[in-house]
C-alpha cells in the first residue's frame, strides 16, 4: 500500500503523457483517413477496379512497381477510351505485407461496389484473401504469388503470373548452348516452397533434359547469415555453373563469395534477382548473372505487343519497365480482354469472361502474343534476362 | 576438411563478438536484450551508408564511427528504457519481463528506421571500403577479413577478460550482478557502470556487424535476427557471464555447425543448435562454466 | 449490428486471434513463469486443426480435441520447465517454439512444409468465435479473483512467500501453463477454422513479438489488458497504413511509449480516468482487483 500511494502523483503524470501521445496520434490518423472521400461516386457507366499491393512492408519493392503501374496502365485505357466505353476507377490500397491487412482491404472491396481486383504480391497473403473473393463471386487476378493453392481456390482467381517452372527449359537451353555449360549445381533455401520445388524437381528435369548433370545441390535456412561453407560445398564438385534459389540477401552474399573464391563460370538465379540483388553488387561482379523471368523490359523481344509496351512505358514514365509492371499491366489486359468477350462489367460477367478468354486462346500482351492460360494461371515461356551494367538485357541468342 | 575448420573458426570468431556483449548485460544488468541483434545490424547498416555517402572513407573510420554509434544506442537504451523500467517497477519479475518486452520494441522501431534507408531492399557494400583478397594456403582458402575477424575477435576477447576479472569497474560489475542494492552500499555506483555496460555491448556488437557486412557483402534490416537465436545457444551452452566460455563455447557451435552443414544435411544446422539447446538446458541449466553469475 | 459485423469480419477475426494470443501469455505470467511458449501452442493448435478440419472432422470435435491436446503437450514438458526460472525460462520456451518452427518446416506431411497448410473448410461461425473468446475472457476474470486469484498474484511476486502462506507453488505452475497452453492451441483453431490456411509465416518471430505486444500495450497482468491490447494492435496498422513507410516507425513507438511509462498499459490509463471520475463520489478508498496483495 505504502508503494502505490508513494508512486501516485508520478503515475498520473505518466497516464496524462501517454494519454498526450494516443490523443496526438488519433489526431494524425484521423486528419489523414479524411481525405479519400467515397471513392466509386461516379456509378453508373463505368468500371471499379481496386488494386491490393504490398506497398510497404517486406515486399514493398514489388508493391511500388505494381502501384506505379496500375496509375499508367489505368491512364493510358481511359486516354482511349476505356474498357469498351466504360471509364476505369482506379483504387490502390496498401497491404503493409501483412495477411490481416490484406483480408480487411479484401473485405472493403467486396462490400463497395469493386468490380475487380489486382493484387500482388506475396503468397501468404493471396492465399488468405482468395477464399474471401471467390465466396463473394469478385474476380481476383495475382501478380506474382507463386505458391500452390491460390488460384485452385475457385473460378473467380486468377494469376498473370505464369508458373517459374515454366521458364527452366528455356534458361537450361541459354546454359547449355550459350554458356556452353556441362555441370551445374544449385544452392536453394529451405523455408520457401517454390524455391525448393525448383531446386529439388523443376531444375534437375530441365536440366537434364539438355545433358547437364547436377554437381550438388545445397540448402540453407533463409536467414542464415554464414554461407562460407555452402560456397565451399558448391565449388567442391567444380561445376561449370550455379544457380541460386536463394531470397534476398543471401544472393548477394552468395553471388560476392563466389566470385571472391575465384568461381569464373555462369551464375543464373530466378524472377527477382536482378532487383533484389544484382542492383547492390558492382557491375564487376553482377555483369553476365543471368535469370529467367516472364518479360524483359526490351524492344528486342519476338513479339511486337511487348516491344511495344516497352516504348510506351518508357515514353510517359522515363524508366525500363520491370517484370511486375509487365504483369500488372497484363492483369488490367486479362480484365479488358474479359469484359470485351463478355460485353458487360460485372463480377459473374468478368469472371465468365475471363474463361471465355482463356478458351479462346488467350490475348496480346506484355509478356507475350498470345498470353494463354493454364488452370487460371498464365502460361507463356519467358525469357532469359542478362544483367549488364545495373541494367536488365535480353540474353542474346534465345 | 581444414577448410571447414577455417569456416567454422573466422563464423565462430562472430559468434564470439556477437554474444559478449548479449552475455554481459545479462550477467551485470539481468536484461535479456532482444534488441542486441539489431543494434548489430545498425553496425553493417552505418558502414554501407558510410560507404555510400562518403566514398573512399577509410575503413578504420567506418570501424570507429559504427562501433561509437553502436555504443550510443546501447548508453540510449539504458538511459531512456532500462533505467525509467527500474525506476517506474519495483517488482523483480514484472522489471525482467517489461525490460524483455521493451527491447523487442526497441529492436521494431530499430528495424523500421533502418528500413527508411534500405528501402525494405537487401544492400551491397561499396567495394573500395574494404578490399577482400583471397589467399590459398596448403589449399585452403582464407580471405584477408576473415583473418581479421579471427584476430579481432581474439583480442577483444582477451581483453574483455581482462576487464572483467582485473579492472576495478569489471570487479564493480561482478558485484552488481550479484546483488544491485548490496553493490550500491558499497559504493559501486550502479548507474554508471550499467551505462558503461551497455556501451560497451553496443559497440562490440556494431564491431561485429561492420566485420560480417563486408565478409558477406550484403547489409539487410533482418540481419541480426538469426545470430541472436545462436547467441542463446552459446549463452546457455556456456553459461551466462563467464567470458572464456562463452569464446569456447561459440567457436564450438561454429564447427558443429559447420561440419554439419558441410557433411550432412545442411538446413539441418539450426535443428542441431535447438538440440543442443535442449539438452544443455535439461543436463546443466548453468553451463559448462561453474563460476557463472547466475544460476537457472 | 448485422451489416457491422459483416463488414468488419476480417478485424474482429484478427482481434480475436490476437486477444486469444495475449490471455495465453497473460495465463502463465500471472503465474510467474515466464512464457515464451504460447507461439509453439498456437501452431500446434493451427496445424492439428487443419489436418482434422481436412479429414472432414466436426469443428466442435476439433476444438475440444486441439484444447486437450495443448493441455497434455504441456503437463509433457512442464517438468523440464520447472527446473528453470526467469530469463533462463524465457529462453528456453522460445527456443520451443523455434523448434516447432523448425519441425514446421521441415516435417512436411502433416505441415505443409514451406508451403503450409491451405484451403482448409473455414467452418467457425462468427458468433461462436465471439463466443469462445467471451468465454476465456470470463474464466481469466473468475480467477483473478478470489483465493485463486490471490494465490497466482502471491506466485507472481515471491514464489517463496506464496510457499510459505501454502500455495504449492509447482502445481500452480504447472496448471497455468497448461492453461496458457490450451488457450495458445485455441488460438491456432480460430486462425484455421477462420481464414483457412495456415504456414510458418504465421508462427515466425514476430508472431511472438506481436502476442508480447497484445499483451503489454493492454495491461499485463490486468484481466482486461490482452483484449484491449488486441483490439489496439488489430486496428492500428489499418488506420497507419496511411502515413505509408512511418507507420512502422510509429508503432513501434507508440509501443515503446507505452511499455516504459505505463507499465499497467491501456487500461491502466482507463483506470485511472475512472478513479478521476469516481473520486469524488466515494467515501471509503476501495481496493482494486487487479491491485497487488498487500506486501
Amino acid at each position: 500500500m505504502k508503494q502505490r500511494s508513494s508512486t501516485k502523483a508520478p503515475a498520473r503524470r505518466r497516464a496524462l503523457g501517454i494519454l498526450g501521445l494516443g490523443v496526438a496520434t488519433a489526431l494524425i490518423v484521423s486528419g489523414c483517413s479524411a481525405d479519400p472521400a467515397a471513392p466509386g461516386s461516379s456509378a453508373g457507366a463505368g468500371i471499379k477496379i481496386t488494386v491490393l499491393a504490398d506497398i510497404t512492408g517486406k515486399a514493398a519493392f514489388f508493391g511500388t512497381a505494381i502501384e506505379e503501374a496500375s496509375k499508367y496502365t489505368v491512364d493510358e485505357l481511359n486516354a482511349k477510351g476505356g474498357i469498351n466505353g466504360n471509364q476505369i476507377t482506379l483504387t490502390v490500397k496498401d497491404t503493409a505485407s501483412s495477411a490481416a491487412t490484406a483480408s480487411s482491404l479484401m473485405n472493403d472491396a467486396i462490400l463497395d461496389n469493386t468490380d475487380a481486383v489486382i493484387f500482388g504480391v506475396l503468397s501468404e497473403e493471396a492465399l488468405a484473401i482468395a477464399p474471401l473473393a471467390q465466396d463473394a463471386g469478385i474476380p481476383m487476378i495475382n501478380v506474382q504469388a507463386a505458391a500452390d493453392g491460390i488460384t485452385e481456390t475457385g473460378d473467380a482467381i486468377w494469376r498473370i503470373t505464369p508458373p517459374q517452372g515454366n521458364f527452366y527449359p528455356k534458361l537450361a537451353e541459354y546454359v547449355s548452348k550459350q554458356l556452353k555449360a556441362k555441370t551445374a549445381a544449385v544452392f536453394y533455401v529451405t523455408d520457401n516452397a517454390p524455391s525448393v520445388t525448383l531446386a529439388t524437381e523443376v531444375m534437375p528435369k530441365a536440366f537434364g533434359d539438355v545433358g547437364i548433370s547436377i554437381t550438388d545441390s545445397v540448402s540453407s535456412s533463409s536467414t542464415e547469415t554464414d554461407l562460407t561453407t555452402a560456397v565451399s560445398r558448391l565449388l567442391a564438385g567444380h561445376p561449370d555453373y550455379i544457380q541460386t534459389q536463394a531470397i534476398g540477401a543471401q544472393n548477394i552474399a552468395l553471388i560476392t563469395q563466389l566470385r571472391r573464391a575465384g568461381f569464373t563460370g555462369g551464375i543464373g538465379g530466378g524472377t527477382s534477382l536482378g532487383a533484389n540483388a544484382l542492383a547492390a553488387l558492382s557491375p564487376d561482379q553482377s555483369n553476365g548473372i543471368v535469370y529467367y523471368s516472364s518479360f524483359v523490359g526490351s524492344d528486342q523481344l519476338p513479339y511486337a505487343s511487348g516491344n511495344d509496351f516497352t516504348k510506351a512505358y518508357e515514353a510517359a514514365t522515363g524508366k525500363q519497365p520491370t517484370t511486375f509492371n509487365a504483369e500488372t499491366y497484363d492483369a488490367f489486359g486479362l480484365i479488358r480482354a474479359a469484359v470485351i468477350a463478355s460485353g458487360k462489367v460485372s463480377r459473374a460477367d468478368i469472371v465468365s469472361g475471363m474463361a471465355q478468354v482463356a478458351s479462346k486462346g488467350g490475348f496480346a500482351g506484355a509478356q507475350g502474343d498470345p498470353i494463354t492460360f493454364k488452370d487460371r494461371s498464365a502460361d507463356t515461356p519467358g525469357v532469359v534476362i542478362q544483367w549488364e551494367d545495373g541494367k536488365e538485357t535480353l540474353a542474346p541468342g534465345q | 576438411m581444414l577448410q571447414y575448420l577455417v569456416n567454422g573458426l573466422s563464423l565462430g570468431a562472430i559468434y564470439a563478438l556477437f554474444s559478449l556483449g548479449l552475455s554481459i548485460s545479462w550477467a551485470g544488468l539481468n536484461i535479456l536484450n532482444l534488441a542486441h541483434g539489431t543494434v548489430f545490424m545498425v553496425g553493417a547498416l552505418t558502414a554501407w551508408l558510410l560507404s555510400e555517402q562518403l566514398p573512399g572513407v577509410p575503413f578504420l573510420l567506418v570501424l570507429v564511427i559504427a562501433m561509437v554509434i553502436c555504443g550510443l544506442i546501447g548508453l540510449a537504451m539504458e538511459l531512456v528504457v532500462f533505467r525509467q523500467i527500474r525506476r517506474r517497477t519495483s517488482d523483480g519479475n514484472q522489471q525482467t519481463l517489461t525490460t524483455v518486452i521493451a527491447t523487442v520494441a526497441t529492436s521494431s522501431l530499430l528495424i523500421a528506421i533502418a528500413e527508411q534507408f534500405t528501402g525494405g531492399q537487401p544492400q551491397g557494400l561499396s567495394q573500395d571500403l574494404f578490399v577482400v583478397s583471397g589467399y590459398t594456403v596448403f589449399g585452403i582458402r582464407i580471405t584477408n577479413i576473415q583473418i581479421a575477424i579471427i584476430v579481432i575477435a581474439a583480442v577483444l576477447s582477451f581483453a574483455v577478460a581482462w576487464f572483467i576479472k582485473r579492472g576495478r569497474q569489471g570487479q564493480a560489475l561482478r558485484a552488481l550482478s550479484v546483488d544491485r542494492d548490496m553493490a550500491k552500499l558499497v559504493g559501486v555506483s550502479a548507474d554508471r557502470l550499467s551505462a558503461l555496460t551497455m556501451f560497451g555491448a553496443g559497440a562490440m556488437a556494431g564491431l561485429a556487424g561492420v566485420l560480417l557486412a563486408v565478409q558477406i557483402n550484403a547489409v539487410e534490416a533482418h540481419m541480426g535476427e538469426a545470430l541472436l537465436f545462436k547467441a542463446f545457444a552459446i549463452i546457455i551452452i556456456a553459461g551466462v557471464g563467464s567470458i572464456g566460455a562463452t569464446v569456447a563455447a561459440a567457436v564450438a557451435l561454429a564447427l558443429v555447425e559447420t561440419f554439419v552443414a558441410a557433411y550432412w544435411v545442411s538446413d539441418l544446422r539450426d535443428v542441431v543448435v535447438f538440440a543442443l539447446i535442449i539438452l544443455f538446458l535439461l543436463v546443466r541449466p548453468q553451463g559448462i562454466s561453474s563460476k557463472g553469475w547466475q544460476r537457472a | 449490428m448485422i451489416d457491422w459485423l459483416a463488414a468488419n469480419a476480417p478485424l474482429l477475426r484478427n482481434i480475436s486471434v490476437l486477444a486469444l494470443l495475449g490471455y495465453s501469455v497473460q495465463l502463465a505470467l500471472r503465474a510467474g513463469v515466464f512464457s515464451f511458449a504460447t507461439v509453439g501452442f498456437y501452431a500446434i493448435g493451427g496445424y492439428v486443426t487443419a489436418n482434422l478440419l481436412k479429414a472432414g472432422w466436426n469443428w466442435v470435435a476439433v476444438m475440444a480435441l486441439v484444447i486437450v491436446v495443448g493441455f497434455v503437450f504441456a503437463l509433457v514438458i512442464s517438468p523440464v520447465l520447472n527446473r528453470l526460472r526467469h530469463l533462463f525460462l524465457a529462453m528456453a520456451t522460445l527456443a520451443f517454439t523455434l523448434f516447432i518452427q523448425s519441425l514446421a518446416l521441415s516435417w512436411a506431411t502433416f505441415t505443409g512444409g514451406a508451403q503450409g497448410m491451405f484451403g482448409v473448410r473455414r467452418v467457425l461461425p462468427q458468433g461462436a468465435m465471439i463466443a469462445i473468446v467471451v468465454v476465456v475472457v470470463l474464466i481469466v476474470w473468475l480467477t483473478q479473483r478470489g483465493v485463486l486469484g490471490r494465490a497466482t498474484s502471491a506466485l507472481r511476486h515471491d514464489e517463496l512467500l506464496a510457499a510459505s502462506l501454502g500455495v504449492n507453488v509447482s502445481r500452480q505452475q504447472t496448471m497455468a501453463f497448461a492453461a496458457s497452453s490450451g488457450v495458445g492451441a485455441l488460438a491456432g483453431f480460430v486462425q484455421v477454422s477462420t481464414t483457412g490456411v495456415f504456414g510458418p509465416d504465421d508462427i515466425s518471430f514476430s508472431t511472438v513479438v506481436t502476442s508480447l505486444t497484445v499483451l503489454v500495450v493492454g495491461g499485463a497482468i490486468i484481466w482486461a489488458g490482452p483484449l484491449v491490447g488486441a483490439i489496439l494492435v488489430g486496428t492500428l496498422p489499418l488506420y497507419l497504413v496511411k502515413a505509408g513507410n512511418l507507420s512502422l516507425i510509429i508503432q513501434a513507438v507508440v509501443v515503446l511509449a507505452i511499455v516504459v511509462y505505463q507499465p499497467e498499459g491501456l487500461v491502466g490509463i482507463v483506470k485511472y480516468l475512472f478513479s478521476i471520475i469516481r473520486k469524488p463520489f466515494r467515501k471509503k478508498p476501495r481496493e482494486t482487483t487487479a491491485g497487488a496483495p498487500a506486501s
